[in-house]
């Protein structure tokens, strides 16, 4: 079964990832986007977007991998992880996760795995961008570097 | 981040063998005077996490993981 993993500079397509995980056999189909969340700075500019970067074939393989490590766990009948590097704006998303599973808690539990393992794990970094064009990377206020894979 | 500190996307090195992480760890340090913000990041050898233990071979491709903000 091949999932639909996707790292792109592309604008995210929501239907096509529903569509994509669409089957007969599937109860309950759970979608998460992450959008860019309008915020101000603390001398007041607003944001502007994102801009994601990502180490490529760290980050292809860490989705991949995350795909297969929700599949042992839950019955994910399909899977669509999609990313986008380069600017996202505010109000748009810069990852659609979206799962298709016999039943309903089976998909909610999946998607959040898959985005909350994302978010902790994968190669991928963003910078503010405002108003006047000046920004810096985001740091996470609790992350640790992760560790290796046991 | 660690690009824009170092001006180098990518830096080729030799070293001895039997080499581990923390051997590149502290040869980019010294390199690039920049040991307190390489000693907050993580490490991959080869696409994967790896520690400041792991032994290197001849070929490694080592990547210096700053936290990471994806999603």
């Amino acid at each position: 079964m091949t999932d639909w993993i996707e790292i792109t500079s592309e604008p995210l397509n929501t239907e096509a990832a529903v569509a994509f995980v669409t089957d007969p056999a599937a109860g309950g189909i759970d979608v998460f986007l992450g959008t860019t969340r309008a915020e101000k700075s603390a001398s007041g500019q607003a944001l502007g977007a994102l801009d994601y970067e990502a180490y490529l074939e760290m980050a292809s393989r860490q989705l991949n991998d995350l795909a297969a490590a929700a599949r042992e766990r839950w019955p994910v009948i399909k899977a669509a992880i999609l990313h986008r590097v380069g600017r996202v704006r505010v109000g748009q998303p810069s990852v659609i996760i979206a799962v298709s599973t016999p039943h309903r808690a089976q998909a909610f539990e999946a998607c959040r795995f898959l985005i909350d393992e994302l978010k902790r794990d994968v190669a991928i970094w963003k910078r503010e961008v405002w108003e006047d064009g000046s920004g810096d990377w985001v740091h996470p206020p609790h992350s640790s570097p992760p560790s290796p894979a046991v | 981040m660690v690009r824009e500190k170092t001006g180098a996307s990518e830096v080729p090195l030799e070293l001895p063998p039997g080499s581990s992480v923390a051997v590149v760890r502290d040869a980019l340090s010294r390199r690039f005077g920049i040991p307190d913000i390489l000693g907050k990041c993580a490490w991959a050898v080869n696409q994967e996490y790896a520690s400041i233990e792991t032994p290197l071979q001849d070929g490694d491709e080592i990547a210096v993981i700053p936290a990471v903000s994806g999603g």
